[in-house]
Formats: structure tokens, sequence, C-alpha cells
């Protein structure tokens, strides 16, 4: 049998919505009944992506961010967009421990969490146009 | 004659006095109360996260319930911050049962509040560390800065 879905959220950007977001997409992908555990990675791995949109993409200031979540069979496709104002240097926002922001006492751990609970991420980011980040997982448990 | 001068001069003093009293001790507990009614932060309305904490043996023993996000590390840093100024004590000590969630925002704060304890020559500890939240911890490599204990009573001990 084949499953497959997509789903779309847009909101805007205040930090009260990062657990909106996660509950959203943990609530969505629970129709594949994936483990306890998946659903954490993807939660935590979601509200990086979005506590990045709020701090850094918006820097506070008012914008939405789009959440698209799809599914084919057992691997399950995040997409986080924003029109912010996108990341500047790539690499350097990948390194653990680096933050852009330190007067924030940020880790500067949000893309090693999701490179590391999540089996694959792409950045996509124009200065001044927007960042997106697109994330895949494979749910062992349905295999 | 002499004794009525001395009413009307003491009455009123004592007047002030009791009205400063009550001024101060309505104060006082505004301040305590605050915390309890949540008065001070807008955006505890339909709280994901609350802390409780107490005190043993100089250290601050913070039990955090909830979610721990970026949204709720501001109060939790504003909270903890306060508590640790109030009470003189050297450690913190963090209860993380009652954690349904928690991302790299959590490291922060413990980073933060690593830096404050330092101050004082303390140490930072958690127990009951749920596996999801570990996982996070250790990720961040923040077992070499803290330590990780399995029950209160250890910490104590260990921290004493």
């Amino acid at each position: 049998m084949e499953y497959q879905n997509t789903m779309k959220i847009s909101f805007i950007s205040k930090s009260q919505n990062e657990g909106f977001a996660r509950v959203a997409v943990a609530a969505f992908i629970s129709q594949l009944d994936p483990t306890l555990e998946e659903i954490s990675d993807i939660k935590t791995a979601v509200s990086e992506a979005v506590t990045n949109a709020v701090i850094h993409g918006y820097e506070n200031s008012e914008g939405m961010i789009n959440v698209s979540c799809s599914f084919f069979n057992n691997t399950v496709e995040i997409v986080i967009e924003d029109k912010g104002k996108g990341i500047e240097d790539i690499s350097k926002a990948r390194e653990p421990l680096y933050t852009s922001k330190p007067e924030l006492e940020r880790s500067g751990m949000g893309f090693t969490v999701m490179e590391t609970f999540m089996d694959e991420i792409e950045i996509e980011s124009v200065r001044e146009k927007g960042t997106a980040i697109r994330m895949r997982k494979k749910l062992k448990s349905l295999e | 004659m002499e004794i009525r001068k001395i009413k009307i001069k003491i009455i009123p003093r004592i007047g002030i006095i009791f009205l400063f009293l009550k001024v101060y001790s309505i104060l006082w507990r505004m301040y305590y109360i605050e915390d309890f009614l949540c008065l001070n932060d807008e955006n505890e309305r339909g709280k994901t996260m609350t802390i409780t904490y107490s005190i043993k043996k100089g250290s601050l023993i913070a039990k955090i319930s909830g979610e721990v996000d970026h949204h709720t590390s501001e109060t939790i840093r504003d909270k903890l911050d306060r508590e640790f100024i109030k009470h003189n004590v050297k450690n913190i000590v963090f209860d993380f049962s009652g954690i349904q969630f928690m991302d790299s925002s959590g490291i922060g704060v413990i980073m933060g509040r690593y830096k404050n304890v330092k101050e004082r020559g303390g140490q930072v500890g958690v127990y009951n560390v749920a596996p999801q939240v570990d996982r996070v911890l250790q990720l961040s490599g923040l077992y070499k800065i803290i330590n990780q204990y399995h029950s209160l009573d250890e910490a104590i001990l260990s921290l004493q």
C-alpha cells in the first residue's frame, strides 16, 4: 500500500508559534504511526528551523513563515521557508557552536541538531530574499 | 495640657509609621506574588512551561516542566537568575523529569547559567534526564562542563 499526503501551514514569526509548528507537523506525520523517538527527532528539527526563521530570518520583526510537510511511503520531507534577510555564510552557520548572535545566549547548535536528527538537510538562502530549509527523514519503523 | 500636646504629636506619627509599614508590606507581597500570579509576563498566557524551586544545602534545585524552546527559554533564564541572586547559593541543579520537549535553546540556557555559577565557584548538575533531552545535551558536549546524576540525593551529596 502506498502512503502519500501533503500539508502546508503559514504563520506569523512569533516565538509562540514555534510550539504550534512542531506540534502541527507531529500531528500530521502521526498518521504514519512513527515511533516516539522519530516524532521527537522531527519535532526538534522543526523547532530549530522555525526558531532560526524567527530570530535570524526576521530578527524578531514580523513576517510569514511557511512550513510544508509531505510524505511518500516512508520518507518524510519538511520545508521551512521565510522571506527574511537570508544567511550570510551557510557553511559557517552549519558549524557546531557558531552563532551570529552571541549576545542572545544561543548555543549555535541549531543546524547540528537538524543534521543529526534528520537524514538529509538542504539549505537554500538568498540575502535579503529569504531562506528555505528542506529536511528529509526515512521512518525506519515503517520498513 | 502637656499630655494632650504629646498625644497630638505622637498619634499622627504612629499613624504615619503604620501607613509606611502597610505600604511596604503590600509592595513586598506584590514582589513575591507577581511570580505566583504571573503578572510580570504577558507571554505566560497559555504557558507551556513551569518552574518550581527549592533550596538544599547551598544548591538551587529548579524543576522545569513542560517545553523548553526559544519562546520559553527567556522566561526560564529570567526566573532562574532572579532566584539565583535572591538566595545566596553556589550550585544549580536541574530536575528534568517534567520536560516534554527540549531543543538547542535549552543548551543555551544551561551554558548561560554555568557562567553565572562559575563566578561563585559552583557547579551545574542535572538529573532525571529523559532520552530525548539526553541526546540534545550529548550532542552539544555539555556533559564536559556539567554533571549528570541519577537522583537528587546523589547530586546534593557530590556537590557539597
